[in-house]
């Protein structure tokens, strides 16, 4: 299992991803604002996948197959900001501004 | 009175005292509150469980439960968890595990009014997961979770399996899950084909002996909730479930039972969530799981592990209790072994009486194959302790040539989690054979003649030792 750095552009935090999600329609969770945002586009390695045995799908992934939680919807790619110098602070709690369930954004 | 957790937590109060410690003070599972002190302990080298008895919900509200962790941080809480009431040995835990897990015993189904987990039900639109005390336990982790045991039934049989699986808060009724290729991955994947969701529950708190039973490492034709009454030493008492009714019999002496079902053709965003392996593991693809009825005690007390922490790798004690019985069902010589003390998730050390050259990697493979846990296989000699990396060590410094004792294995099915795989599943291994060669004559370890040793008692020449 290989992994991707990504950053959250709403709170700029930093975590990282299974590649496969590189070469899957799907957006990405941010862990620590909550937010789901797509993916820059970019090469992926070896291009999309058309079978995972492993995730039991054996055709290509669709979209409509993943579920997303409510009322948390796909959102269009949001303007990136620049990351923080420390986009991962000691772990102390969550990131500033982090959301609660249920809490208004 | 069957076993449950209440029980076990008086009997360790009272038979161990020191290895059950309480929180008084309010703290926010999902604001890493009850890990920070956990880590500090471990820190210090201190495993005791911890019960939190004031403990907030996912609105910050406070909520009438409790939550005990490191539930199975230590050797001690390993045979606390099967009633031994005096501290044992790697071999006496191994024996005692194999013993019970080696007695199923059939289920006891009772009437949903006679079980305890049925104190308080919830269902349909008064569902809200956000009203539980879900964990933060590392930092990036991508939600609040639960890491607890999923009992599920196979659709065509009769066979309930319990595994460990951890749970991502998504909303009201939803969580993500995320499943190792293994039993309840092999169920899920028949009703799939099927087109059929695979109804489970949840279950966050039980006898801890029933949450050992459920790292146990059997075959597709062992029912687990019998293994758990084998471990347990009586019958697991269950009940209809709420959602299922008999279709899926669930715990009757849990504290929480979640009940759902993982859904067919869906997947979602999971993750990063800290992992066995040490590591926070990355964002994942993963399944489903839609939440149909929770029912509980009015003040249930959840059983939650420290992943990626010592308690998370101790509580797969039994895996370790099964690969023992199965090297040495390969090779009886076999004396001892070491996984989860080896200090490495993926390591593990066998010690032998090696009779003829080859047994070293028989043993090995024997472990290999019982589970994919396994990727490095160090051999040693029977004078070795396993579980003493120093003597380990030196028994690689002096008694292991590259060359000649080392097999590597390539295209090996590794595990999922595995941080160094670069491919998601297929990895290599090796099996490094320190043991003396019989063939040649080897020089001796050096040390002071016994009988000399016998006749010199420390305590006459040196009265303070």
């Amino acid at each position: 299992m290989e992994i991707f750095d990504a950053t959250c552009p709403s709170c700029g935090g930093g975590f990282y991803c299974d590649t496969l999600l590189t070469t899957l329609d799907v957006p990405l969770h941010c862990p620590y604002c909550d937010s789901y945002f797509e993916k820059p586009p970019g090469p992926t390695r070896g291009g999309p996948r058309k079978a995972i045995p492993l995730m039991g799908l054996k055709e290509a992934f669709r979209r409509e197959v993943l579920y997303l939680p409510k009322p948390v919807l796909p959102q269009a790619p949001a303007e990136p900001v620049k990351a923080p110098a420390t986009p991962m602070p000691a772990q102390s709690g969550p990131m500033p501004g982090e959301r609660r369930p249920g809490e208004k954004a | 009175m069957s076993r449950d957790l209440r029980g076990w937590i008086e009997e360790v109060e009272l038979k161990a005292p020191g290895e059950l410690l309480r929180v008084k003070r309010s703290v926010a599972p999902d604001r890493f509150e009850p890990t920070a002190l956990l880590e500090q302990l471990e820190d210090r080298g201190e495993y005791p469980a911890v019960l939190f008895e004031r403990i907030t919900n996912l609105k910050g509200e406070p909520t009438p439960f409790m939550a005990l962790m490191n539930v199975f941080g230590n050797p001690r809480k390993i045979g606390l968890a099967m009633g031994l009431a005096e501290p044992a040995g790697r071999a006496e835990l191994f024996q005692t595990y194999l013993r019970r897990a080696a007695q199923p015993r059939k289920v006891q189904v009772v009437a949903p009014g006679e079980a305890p987990a049925k104190e308080v039900v919830v269902r349909g639109r008064d569902l809200d997961l956000a009203a539980l005390p879900f964990f933060r336990h590392n930092y990036m982790e991508g939600g609040p979770y639960f890491t607890g045991i999923v009992g599920a039934r196979a659709l065509d049989s009769q066979r309930y399996n319990i595994s460990w699986n951890r749970m991502m808060y998504l909303d009201a009724t939803h969580m993500a899950t995320y499943m190792s290729p293994r039993h309840l991955w092999s169920h899920f994947y028949e009703a799939e084909e099927q087109g059929q969701a695979l109804p489970g529950a949840l279950v966050l708190g039980h006898h801890p002996g029933f949450h050992l039973a459920s790292a146990a490492l059997t075959t597709l034709n062992d029912d687990e909730y019998e293994v758990a009454g084998g471990v347990l030493g009586e019958p697991l008492r269950v009940t209809p479930s709420e959602a299922y009714g008999e279709a899926l019999l669930v715990p009757a002496d849990a504290e929480v039972l979640i009940e759902g079902e993982i859904v067919p053709h869906r997947r979602t965003i999971e993750g990063p969530y800290g992992e066995f392996t040490g590591y926070t593991g990355p964002e994942r693809l993963s399944w489903l799981f839609e939440v149909k009825a929770l029912s509980m005690r009015r003040d249930a007390i959840f059983i939650e592990i420290f992943g990626s922490h010592r308690d998370n790798m101790a509580a797969h004690f039994p895996i370790e209790a099964h690969i023992y019985d199965r090297v040495r069902h390969a090779v009886p010589t076999v004396k001892d072994l070491c996984w989860i003390e080896s200090g490495g998730p993926h390591n593990l050390i066998i010690s032998i009486k090696k009779r003829i050259e080859g047994e070293p990697l028989r043993a090995a493979m024997a472990a290999i194959a019982a589970s994919n846990f396994i990727k490095h296989v160090i051999v040693v000699d029977e004078d070795i302790d396993p579980g003493d990396l120093r003597e380990v060590s030196w028994a690689l410094a002096t008694r292991f040539q590259a060359e000649d004792d080392l097999t590597v294995l390539k295209g090996m099915q590794g595990h999922v989690l595995d941080p160094s795989l670069r491919h998601e599943i297929r990895g290599s291994g090796m099996v490094l054979d320190c043991t003396v060669p019989l063939d040649r004559p080897y020089p001796r370890r050096a040390r002071v003649p016994k009988d000399v040793r016998e006749r010199m008692p420390l305590g006459e020449y040196l009265p303070d030792r």
